[in-house]
């Protein structure tokens, strides 16, 4: 009986053999693999059962491991890897899981067998290959084969193989709300309709239903989709819009959908720098990405009015153009029998009796101010301008003898000392428009040219009061361009009202003369 | 194993020495801008180099006399006020700093330096980073992106160093808590993408801690993180020496001898990876006896790498009856 117990173990071991071979090839072949664990209160009972339910399974496809020298052999034929949860790239399955997936055995089934009374009774445990008992049932039957028989019958009528398999590799199986591995796997269930969940991190899961059938293997297959990522800018102004890869998706703090990949960012909002940035996106990923905005460096909002105050010593140089409607009348020589400018005279050498004609004299030339200012008052310490003009009007000049000459006046020269003057200036960003007023001293000199007698210079001085208003760009806190109008009016009305226009340069300097302690130049 | 430990001893206090020399570079370059008078590249000098180290007054002192030399006084104000507030009492150039920023103040009259709006977002952002979310995640985001996003505003009050302080911290908590496996794992379920996210981590908290201890962890949970890279990235002479090495400097992670095993195998020293294992689960019985069952599963492996089938076999069938 025992040498019939090795042929029938031989004659199943040497297809199983092959099937072993497979496995090698294809470690996940659809073929299972089943270790028969057999204990029981008779040696003999038990080995009848086992040669028994070699017999019983000559028809089935998968592998059976009936005896320990047939795990012996089945162990040398099969080295795994070590598992992965080992270094913790997957979730570490219970121990026995972990020996099932190391041998790549489908389950296992353990009977006990108990003999009474010419009865052999054998109860059974089906342990998938998450080390769960999925089915237990006890059959009893009058001798150990017919035991072998109905047991492998109950087994393999009313359970099925369905395999899965999903690309990634790697998904959670869960089957009728139970989890059941990862995928790949093979799983033996009963026989009828199951529903099975497949979830993978990152990606949709996906809901399904298996129909099992007796003795057969039914595969799954799903290929994942990636989940779309979200994009949520934050930290920018409101209202800022989000460009993605050149494209406007949405704007700050809007969840914007994107496909699992690698994106330029941009961010745009007026009055700020555009930012640009570049963001990865996961598959489901909700990435939040702080991107605060740098205000522009603008026209009118690049210079600080505190930067420009603080330099108080101000130097201001430009071109000057006076236009003024005078008379002269007083203008003399200094010598002692002086030549004095009687009056313009018309085209007939006429002027009038009493008074003199008047006649408006353009002059150019160049002004220089330095003045002390506070915040938004000024002083202006002292302001000249130099002026030149070639009037080239007809004059009566009365000569020392007495006599009104005819003559002409080719030159004119002006010089204005203005020693104090106050000044109000207010700050629009880099545009600082400003009032001034005053006093000051204008000399002037007239160059009379005449066939009756020799060229003269003659002069006249007098005080005047000023009123100025101008607008000043500043193109650094220290440099800037400005832009003025005065108004001065003499004390003495021949001179009439004198109306001088500016466009000039001017620049500001915080500590000229060195009196405060200002830090090191070198460190 | 040596040049390891050497490369390893090295890393660490490499990495937190180059704040120090970060902050004397910077100082340097700064100084020599200001000499020559470009005061905007000084000021962004003296930024980084209190970024570096924010508890060295000296910065302070000389970013708020480039400020000065722009005309920027309020911020001078600020920034002489901050060296004064961190300098020691007896710093030979008090009476002259308190001067220059004498004479900044009343230049900057009434205007008040306030943090620009740029820095302020960051700032705050970051606050509530520290407060909710992640320290750390993929590509350098979480509290850590917020705060380099800080940095790049030029943000450099003295402040900083408590944030720095708080983000190594949070970012240790967070490696050390990705660093414990579940009870139903034998190590730190991680991946070597996950892997390379927790080196980074490592390295953010490693670049801004300022506290020994934090330096000392960094530095023994680098061979952590390197035997696991060696290890997924199947350097296999590398990841002997250095799962040897993660496992003697950190005794508190007891898993490690896992790592020790298997690194052992993966080299195709199975003899000796039996060894470490039966050595491993003896502490095991006491540590954590519901890892045993596992140590039985690797053993059979072993063995059967060994060709000891019998013993292998004898093995599974402790763990699949």
């Amino acid at each position: 009986m025992l040498r019939l117990f090795h042929i029938v173990l031989l004659i199943l071991l040497v297809p199983l053999g092959a099937a072993a071979q497979d496995n090698e090839a294809a470690p996940q072949s659809d073929r299972e693999v089943v270790l028969w664990n057999v204990d029981g209160d008779n040696q003999r009972t038990i080995e009848v059962f086992r040669t028994s339910v070699g017999e019983a399974l000559a028809g089935e496809a998968g592998r059976h491991i009936l005896t320990d020298a047939a795990l012996k052999t089945y162990v040398r034929e099969n080295t795994g890897p070590l598992p992965g949860c080992l270094l913790g790239v997957e979730s570490c399955p219970s121990p026995q899981a972990l020996g099932f997936d190391a041998l790549q055995l489908s389950f296992a089934v353990h009977v006990t067998l108990k003999t009474s009374a010419g009865q052999v009774s054998a109860k059974y445990a089906l342990i998938d290959a998450q080390g769960a008992v999925t089915r237990e049932s006890s059959i009893d039957a009058p001798n150990a084969r017919d035991a072998a028989f109905n047991v492998v019958r109950d087994i393999f009528d009313a359970t099925g193989a369905a395999r899965f398999e999903t690309t990634p590799a790697g998904a959670k199986i869960v089957i009728d709300g139970r989890e059941s591995g990862t995928t790949p796997s093979l799983s033996r269930l009963p026989v009828g309709r199951h529903e099975f969940t497949l979830t993978l991190s990152g990606f949709a899961p996906f809901t399904g239903q298996v129909e099992v059938k007796k003795g057969l293997t039914d595969k799954i297959q799903h290929t994942f989709e990636e989940l779309p990522g979200t994009l949520v800018v934050t930290d920018a102004p409101a209202g800022a819009l989000v460009l993605v890869n050149g494209e406007q998706k949405g704007r700050v703090g809007e969840p914007i959908a994107l496909a699992p990949g690698t994106y330029a960012i941009e961010v745009r909002a007026d009055g700020y720098d555009t930012l640009r940035d570049a963001a990865t996106i996961g598959s489901g990923e909700e990435l939040r990405r702080s991107l605060p905005l740098a205000k522009s460096q603008g026209l009118f909002s690049g210079i600080s009015s505190e930067a420009i105050t603080v330099n108080n010593y101000v130097f201001r140089m430009g071109f000057e153009h006076g236009i003024q409607t005078a008379t002269y009348q007083d203008a003399r020589t200094g010598a002692d029998v002086p030549y004095e400018l009687r009056s313009f005279t018309d085209g007939n050498g006429g002027f009038p009796a009493v008074g003199a004609l008047e006649r408006t004299v353009h002059t150019n030339g160049f002004r220089l101010d330095f003045a002390y200012q506070f915040q938004n008052i000024g002083i202006v310490l002292l302001s000249m301008s130099y002026l030149l003009g070639q009037p080239d009007e007809l004059v009566a000049t009365t000569t020392p003898l007495g006599t009104d000459e005819p003559g002409k006046l080719v030159g004119i020269q002006r010089l204005q000392m203005r020693p104090f003057q106050l000044s109000y200036r207010e700050f629009y960003n880099n545009f600082v428009p400003f009032a001034e007023a005053g006093m000051g001293m204008d000399f002037t000199w007239l160059d009379i040219e005449s066939p009756r007698f020799d060229p003269q210079r003659l002069s006249q001085s007098e005080g005047f009061v000023g009123l100025g208003i101008g607008l000043q760009y500043f193109i650094t806190p220290k440099f800037f361009a400005m832009a003025r109008y005065s108004l001065q009016t003499y004390f003495d009305t021949g001179l009439g009202n004198d109306h001088l226009l500016l466009i000039g340069l001017g620049a500001g300097f915080p500590n000229v003369f060195g009196f405060d302690a200002e830090p090191p130049e070198k460190l | 194993m040596l040049r390891w430990i050497v490369f390893i001893t090295m890393l660490i206090p490499a990495l937190a020495h180059a704040a120090a020399f970060d902050h004397a570079s910077s100082v340097k370059e700064g100084n020599a801008a200001y000499n020559r008078g470009e005061y905007a590249k000084a000021q962004k000098a003296y930024t980084q180099a209190i970024q570096a180290d924010p508890n060295q007054p000296g910065p302070y002192r000389n970013l708020a006399r480039a400020y000065f030399w722009q005309d920027q006084y309020a911020a001078a104000t600020t920034f002489y006020d901050n060296y004064l507030k961190l300098a020691a009492g007896d710093a030979p150039d008090l009476e002259q700093v308190k001067a220059e920023r004498k004479l900044a103040a009343t230049r900057a009259g009434e205007n008040v330096w306030t943090l620009p709006d740029n820095q302020r977002l960051a700032r705050a952002a970051l606050d509530a980073g520290l407060q909710s979310g992640k320290a750390f995640t993929e590509g350098g985001g979480g509290s850590w992106g917020l705060y380099e996003t800080l940095l790049r505003t030029d943000y450099c009050q003295p402040d900083l160093a408590q944030l720095k302080a708080t983000l190594s911290r949070r970012l240790l908590d967070e490696f050390e808590t990705l660093l414990q496996p579940q009870s139903t794992d034998l190590v730190p379920p991680l991946g070597l993408e996950a892997w390379q996210v927790q080196s980074q981590r490592l390295a953010a908290a490693g670049e801004i801690a300022m506290d020994p201890v934090q330096a000392d962890l960094v530095l023994r949970r680098t061979a952590v993180v390197e035997a696991a890279l060696a290890l997924l990235g199947a350097r296999t002479a590398n990841a002997v020496d250095l799962a040897k090495l993660a496992r003697s400097q950190n005794p508190d992670l007891k898993w490690t001898g896992w790592y020790e095993v298997v690194a052992l195998t993966q080299a195709g020293e199975h003899a000796k990876a039996l060894e470490t294992l039966e050595s491993f689960a003896r502490t095991l019985r006491s540590d954590n006896p519901s890892q045993l069952p596992y140590a039985t599963v690797v053993k059979a492996m072993l063995l059967q790498r060994l060709e000891r089938w019998d013993d292998s076999a004898q093995a599974y069938q402790l763990i699949l009856r």
